[in-house]
């Protein structure tokens, strides 16, 4: 048994789009125009192992609806008579491509996905109410989604529009539910929020089928949200096992420290630590690139993560951390500092013993900071190495729950993956499910030598994201 | 219809391409300006043509100043090497049968005499079914060469509408400074036919005679009779009779001495064509003058109705009609402002209750008559030539001087972001291909930011 869905909608409502983003492959045609998809065109969303499918149909959109509507009470039976006549496809391409619409929900459709543009205000949408008095002509149940609503909003937000929108359609009998679904900026757990609303459309003989093919559905989004976490945790677990060795501190290793301490440097990495630092971060940063790239396949979209993401990643830190601090964590609070390097100094008898202080002394001096938050200076026989800190990894965990946010909610209408703006208020939502949760990473970032330190970060972002997406979307079921 | 001299009605066009909407480097400040200065030169009770030109020749004073050439659109120095040409290709036509025979029945000159009057024909013709400013096909070809010449010039957006507008109001003058060069040049062919033969009878014997496989005598005398009976009767020079026509074929004999004929080829050529066409370049030469003298600007549109209203201080009238669309009124200011700017002058606004998508086929204007008409529409809308392009239509029948504004405000709240530049391009670009295909523009604006 399958059941079919039709995806209607006022031209250029971006029903194409959304089809593209549900599938999760390129089909039709898509440009900022009326009219552009023609023919109404059979996809499969999903396939339950019992075999039943369901169908999306991708419509041509309504046009000069008002007179449509017009037109069809006046005529005595009225559908049948629009569907008997034989419209110039060249001449009116409007009607012509209402007629097809109206032939598809006709013969094919069991529930009616009506996509509004809700970037329009209720009252401006003209052709609201006459293409609902031709839906309710038809008679088939009515689901409304409304799409063009920018970049995601807060659960309250959204609530507001939905509500408004329910408000401006409460006449229409044919309309059974009223959802948020912007074809750009949805998640998976919006998807099953709609199949929730089209199985309760559906009569009875065919809620079985509909509960296979949620089934089927659920699984699929749930198996790419733990693929996503554990590309994340091999990130995370990559980046706290990191080191870079530091090169026994000589003469001119000294010597540079002293003279950038100083502030007489040249641009770019000039110590032996900061040139060990610069190698730890391009190594982080190359991880992170390829990571989203994973992340950006698994959910089936186009496109690689650009210099931006680094960037945005570089944003988060200097809005999160004050700025000085903040920086002297990102780079691995290393600590050269006096110590280590009065400690060359005399067993090289290299430098005079003033000289030596003095460099230790204001190299310490500025890395206070770092050294104040206990680093990871980590011994080795021969060699100092430098290593994240804690913080620091605090830190990509969170960015990796806000870049797992940025690719789940990109449509593939959109085409290829390109970062955007994150909404403000993922910031606070991933602040809010990561701080009771710190404690359970500090534990983990403490015993970084364990063997399970990926499985157990997997989980804990498992965990973590899980929360994050209920409290984003409180109504939907994970 | 109100008049201005060419020079003035050029610059009066050309300063209105500036203005609407305005375009750097004219301002809106700069408009003020000149409109003050002018009345102030022109002084109060002052024509509004003349106040118009005044401010115009002010206003392209100071545009010249900064940079922007407005120089001829289009050189008219080919006409006078179009005069001998012509009279060089009769010399030429002549010449080129120099075979010291004249035929009698003189096939070119038939040719000469045909064409003209066939064109004569179709003018007179031409003036019965339509206004003499419209052009017939070879003048029409010459304008719309002239127009395409002057349209590349124009490159930057102002320049182009200028371009666009010149070379509509000026089309009447153009045709008849065209028709002028082409009676011109008909008259010299003819002269310069004949002039070759003269000269050349000056030097050399004609004979004339002639001969044919198919004409006898008889009927080539009344073909004689016909084209060349009037020359023979003012001239008292007689045609041939039959008998004498039947001596002159060039198969009985050498012909005879062509000197009469050519005499009365002269007189005719001279009746049919010369005067003729002189009597019409004459005319063509007048209109030209008058039209240079005082050529009709629409003074009724908007624009102008604009400007003559900020001079005598009263506030323009608008009228905006918001299609299925509700603008809240914390976006009256914008909008007034939007106006303003775009009218350059103080408006009274009239805000109609929105036309709902469909409604526009029973549209009609309520408001205070001499209004202007503003088209409001916002930009989160798909334009659509059935609706909206319909209420446009409609509105534009109605009343002249149609204003089209589309509102960005509620489409970049809704897109702020990343995308949000892309995503106004395509919609922009969506909306001003639906309005050009009605014949308007549109002007965008964010009533939010005013």
């Amino acid at each position: 048994m399958n059941i079919t869905l039709s995806l209607v909608s006022h031209t250029n409502a971006g029903k194409t789009t959304l089809a593209r983003t549900l599938l999760g492959r390129d089909i039709g045609e898509v440009r900022d125009e009326a009219h552009v998809t023609l023919e109404a065109e059979r996809h499969t969303m999903v396939e339950a192992p019992q075999g039943e499918r369901l169908e999306l149909w991708d419509t041509p959109g309504f046009g000069d609806s008002v007179r449509l509507a017009k037109r069809l009470e006046r005529a005595g039976n009225p559908i049948g008579w629009f569907l008997t006549e034989v419209w110039d496809r060249f001449r009116d391409r409007a009607f012509w491509s209402s007629q097809r619409a109206v032939r598809n929900i006709v013969d094919e459709a069991d529930v009616v996905l009506y996509l509004v543009n809700a970037s329009e205000a209720p009252q401006d949408a003209g052709y609201l109410e006459a293409e609902l008095r031709v839906m309710a002509l038809i008679g088939k149940p009515v689901i409304v989604l409304l799409n063009q609503l920018g970049p995601p909003a807060s659960p309250q937000e959204e609530a507001a529009e939905v509500e408004r929108w329910r408000g401006a359609l409460h006449a229409s009998p044919c309309v059974r539910a009223v959802l948020a679904l912007d074809a750009f900026a949805r998640c998976w757990v919006q998807e099953g929020r709609l199949l929730d609303a089209v199985a309760s459309a559906l009569p009875a003989d065919r809620q079985a089928a509909m509960q296979h093919l949620h089934g089927a559905w659920r699984e699929r989004g749930r198996a790419t949200w733990h693929a996503s976490m554990a590309v994340l945790a091999q990130r995370l677990c990559r980046a706290a096992l990191d080191r870079e060795a530091l090169p026994p501190a000589d003469w001119t290793g000294r010597l540079s420290e002293l003279g950038a301490a100083l502030g007489l440097r040249r641009d770019g990495p000039v110590t032996p630590r900061e040139r060990a630092m610069q190698t730890l971060a391009e190594r982080l940063d190359a991880d992170i690139r390829q990571s989203t790239d994973r992340l950006i396949a698994l959910h089936g979209l186009g496109g690689h993560a650009s210099e931006i993401v680094l960037q945005r990643l570089a944003e988060h830190y200097a809005v999160e951390e004050p700025v000085s601090e903040g920086k002297a964590a990102l780079w691995g609070g290393v600590v050269s500092g006096a110590l280590a390097g009065l400690k060359a100094d005399i067993a090289s008898g290299g430098l005079t013993m003033g000289g030596g202080l003095l460099a230790g002394g204001v190299i310490g001096a500025l890395t206070a900071a770092g050294a104040a938050r206990g680093v990871n200076l980590l011994r080795g026989v021969e060699v100092a190495t430098i290593a994240w800190d804690e913080a620091v990894l605090d830190d990509l965990a969170r960015s990796a729950l806000l870049g797992y946010l940025a690719v789940a909610h990109y449509g593939r209408g959109r085409g290829d993956w390109t970062p955007s703006e994150h909404p403000p208020f993922w910031r606070d939502a991933v602040a809010e499910v990561v701080a009771p949760r710190r404690a359970a990473l500090q534990d983990i970032w403490a015993r970084r030598d364990r063997p399970d330190l990926e499985a157990a970060l997997q989980a804990w972002l498992v965990d973590a994201s899980a929360a994050l997406l209920k409290r984003l979307y409180p109504a939907a079921h994970i | 219809m109100p008049c201005l001299p060419e020079s003035d009605a050029r610059d009066v066009l050309l300063v209105r391409a500036f203005e609407s909407p305005f375009e750097a480097p004219w301002s809106d400040a700069d408009a003020a300006w000149a409109s003050r200065e002018a009345q102030r030169l022109e002084g109060e009770g002052a024509l509004p043509e003349r106040f118009l030109a005044r401010r115009a020749r002010l206003a392209v004073e100071r545009l010249a100043d900064r940079g922007i050439a407005t120089g001829s659109p289009i050189s008219f120095a080919w006409r006078w090497l179009a005069v001998p040409g012509a009279f060089a290709l009769g010399v030429f036509s002549d010449s080129v049968a120099a075979t010291e025979r004249i035929n009698i029945l003189a096939p070119p000159l038939l040719g000469l005499l045909v064409w003209n009057l066939l064109v004569y024909a179709a003018l007179a013709l031409a003036a019965l079914k339509r206004s003499a400013a419209e052009p017939g096909p070879l003048r029409g070809w010459l304008v719309g060469w002239a127009r395409r010449a002057t349209h590349a010039a124009g490159r930057s957006p102002p320049l182009a509408r200028f371009a666009a507008d010149w070379a509509r109001v000026s089309q009447p003058l153009l045709g008849a400074r065209i028709a002028v060069v082409l009676h011109v040049c008909a008259a010299a062919l003819a002269l310069g036919a004949l002039a070759s033969l003269y000269a050349r009878g000056l030097v050399f014997e004609y004979r004339a005679g002639w001969d044919s496989t198919f004409l006898s005598p008889s009927a080539v005398q009344r073909i004689l009779e016909l084209v060349l009976g009037p020359a023979s009767q003012w001239s008292g020079m007689p045609l041939p009779d039959a008998h004498e026509l039947a001596r002159l074929r060039f198969s009985h004999g050498g012909g005879e001495n062509a000197a009469r004929w050519i005499h009365l080829h002269a007189i005719t050529l001279a009746a049919v064509v010369l005067l003729p066409r002189l009597v019409l370049a004459a005319t063509a030469a007048w209109r030209a003058r008058r039209l240079a003298a005082g050529l009709p600007l629409p003074l009724d549109d908007a624009y102008f109705r604009r400007l003559l209203q900020a001079r005598s201080g009263q506030a323009v009238a608008v009228q905006v009609l918001p299609y299925s669309y509700h603008p809240g009124p914390e976006l009256r200011p914008g909008l007034r402002a939007a106006l303003e700017r775009r009218l350059g002058s103080v408006v009274r606004l009239d805000i109609a209750e929105p036309v709902a998508l469909g409604d526009e086929d029973g549209l009609r204007l309520d408001g205070i008559a001499g209004s202007i008409p503003v088209a409001l529409f916002s930009l989160t809308a798909t334009p659509e030539r059935e609706n909206h392009g319909a209420f446009v239509r409609a509105l534009a029948a109605l009343r002249r001087g149609l204003v089209v504004l589309v509102d960005e405000s509620g489409f970049r709240r809704r897109f702020d972001g990343g995308e949000l530049a892309e995503r106004l391009a395509q919609r922009r670009s969506a909306w001003q291909r639906m309005l050009q295909d009605e014949g308007q523009t549109a002007e965008f604006v964010d009533l939010a930011r005013p």
